[in-house]
């Protein structure tokens, strides 16, 4: 008998299919999939305003911005998943808490330092943002 | 051991690289004397953003990457 398997989530092209129980990952993956589109569209225009159509550079510093607001969510997610790995899983995890506190007296490991790393790349990335709008330039 | 590089290697590539490329144009573009490397990087956040949106098509809308 063949499998069938049975996504109980609800096909993809289902968008609110996380936000009942994931909002985070739902503002995610919102996020990423129009960054699909625009992040192409901006590659495009970058390259063309760099080399055979410089009057399009009018263009890049508003694109940036788009792109900027839209990979924050990526951003957030890749540095979160960073401290995750690096604390052994002892922060912004899912394990229960009695698991994470047998683990850290059995490593002697806190990882409380890499509680603040997806909020400092956020800070920084902000930052980055409000220079970016004032004055970006290439 | 072999480490074989396929798209995907690229694809995580640009999703960590995009956003530090991006940050150091911005936070360096009161610096006329980083012009050249600004212009470098905005090329390969450039070529980075293709790679990232064509695979993030496949992998999202036709449920698959590299296929």
């Amino acid at each position: 008998m063949k499998k069938v398997t049975f996504e109980q989530r609800g096909n993809q092209f289902k968008i609110t299919r996380l936000l009942g129980f994931d909002l985070e990952g739902f503002v995610h993956m919102l996020f990423y999939r129009v960054l699909i589109f625009v992040a192409f569209i901006y590659g495009a225009v970058l390259l063309l305003s760099l080399s055979i159509y410089p009057q399009l550079s009018g263009y890049v510093k508003p694109l940036t911005l788009v792109v900027w607001v839209l990979i924050t969510p990526q951003l957030y997610e890749t540095f979160k998943g960073m401290s995750m790995m690096l604390s052994g899983g002892m922060v912004h995890s899912r394990l229960s808490e009695e698991y994470t506190s047998m683990m850290r007296s059995r490593y002697k490991k806190s990882g409380t330092a890499f509680v603040l790393v997806p909020y400092v790349a956020l800070l920084l990335w902000i930052f980055g943002f409000a220079y970016a709008i004032l004055w970006w330039t290439i | 051991m072999r480490i074989g590089f396929n798209i995907m290697f690229f694809f995580y590539v640009a999703m960590i690289g995009i956003p530090i490329g991006l940050w150091l144009i911005s936070v360096t573009s009161q610096m006329p004397q980083y012009h050249q490397i600004r212009v470098v990087l905005a090329a390969l956040v450039g070529i980075g953003s293709i790679i990232y949106g064509v695979v993030g098509f496949k992998e999202v809308f036709t449920h698959g990457p590299g296929k």
